[in-house]
């Protein structure tokens, strides 16, 4: 016989496993060793020995990573990396679309020649991301980076000359598990990418030391 | 207003498998989206529109022993068999449903998972939903 109290253990049953499947995922981040992350080939900002570590899977046509690097990112690099506590590292991560892999590239391309010039880049893709696409992208190298050789930026994008680190960022984004941009890892350690999330973990990393 | 129909034990039974089978269903679909990451192609989407409902729906009539529920559920597993066939004719037979265009978004007729070979979603959702078919038609049945 079907009883209410089989019926009301059913349901709780359910409900409890249904709320698992949301919450369990969700729960532990991705976690990297510093080799898997390929470090010492990224666009660094701050010293290479700095004490922590907080690297940035970014897209440059997302626009929650627009708000990120307009709001989140100048704040970490004011309040750690300006005080020598933690190098900040770019990594791409293609989420949107074909045209996102193409300005990720232009990106790289800057970075070949020129590494305070990409970041500069970055900032300035970021406030053209309305329309940004790969011919776009190379127009800002000419308008906003005088000390950079947009000749042969325009050569290294036509010619796919870094779309190898491009991938290379996109696979190690993708085995990590990553869901999304702009996601951040403090030591190899997914955090939420909220300034005080990122604070949390850089303090409590500097603290563990 | 007339008082529920009152449910004899093995339609209670019935039904109450029908409810159990809709939260199977319903949890393993949130399990390959959810954990799996599976995005849910078009006629994914329709077959959980048509199963989700069937959890709560049947958990009311369960509850209440109404084997009146049978005839709100009815609908959703009707359509749900009819999508998830289509979704599995479309999986397993060539040149059904959709003609070989390159289109944006999630395919219907690439499979995610092939258990022991043939078992995809679709064919673990048309199973579901035939199988409540079998439960409420053996609750309506065995009323009397």
């Amino acid at each position: 016989m079907i009883g209410r109290p089989l019926i009301l253990t059913t349901l709780v049953v359910a409900v409890l496993a249904v709320a698992a499947l949301f919450v369990v995922p969700r729960l532990g981040g991705a976690t990297a060793e510093a080799s898997d992350l390929n470090l010492e080939a990224q666009p660094r900002l701050g010293a290479s020995d700095a004490p922590v570590q907080i690297v940035v899977f970014e897209d440059y046509l997302c626009p929650a990573c627009g708000q990120f690097a307009e709001t989140v990112f100048p704040r970490l690099e004011r309040e750690f990396v300006e005080t020598g506590d933690a190098a900040l590292y770019h990594k791409n991560f293609v989420v949107i679309g074909p045209e996102s892999e193409r300005v990720a590239h232009v990106g790289e391309c800057v970075f070949r020649e020129d590494e305070a010039a990409f970041w500069e880049f970055k900032r300035v893709a970021y406030r053209s991301q309305e329309g940004l696409n790969e011919r776009r992208a190379l127009d800002l190298v000419s308008e906003y980076l005088p000390g950079v050789d947009a000749e042969a930026v325009r050569t290294c994008a036509a010619e796919d000359l870094a779309l190898e680190a491009v991938r290379s960022d996109v696979g190690t984004a993708q085995a990590l598990g990553l869901r999304g941009t702009p996601s951040v890892l403090v030591d190899g350690s997914e955090v939420t990418a909220t300034y005080a999330a990122v604070r949390t973990a850089v303090e409590a990393a500097l603290a563990a030391r | 207003m007339n008082p529920a129909p009152e449910a004899r034990p093995r339609a209670a039974s019935a039904l109450y498998l029908a409810w159990l089978i809709a939260i199977v269903a319903t949890a393993g679909s949130l399990y390959f989206s959810e954990v799996r990451h599976f995005l849910p192609c078009t006629l994914c989407w329709y077959q959980r529109i048509l199963m989700y409902p069937l959890a709560l729906v049947l958990a009311v009539g369960s509850w209440r022993g109404d084997l009146g529920s049978v005839r709100y559920a009815a609908p959703f597993v009707l359509l749900g068999l009819a999508v998830s066939a289509y979704h599995v004719g479309v999986q397993k037979i060539d040149g059904f449903g959709f003609p070989g265009v390159c289109r944006g978004g999630v395919p219907c007729d690439v499979a995610y998972i092939e258990w022991f070979g043939f078992v995809t979603i679709p064919v673990l959702s048309l199973t579901a939903f035939a199988l409540i078919a079998v439960a409420l038609a053996v609750a309506v049945t065995g009323r009397r």
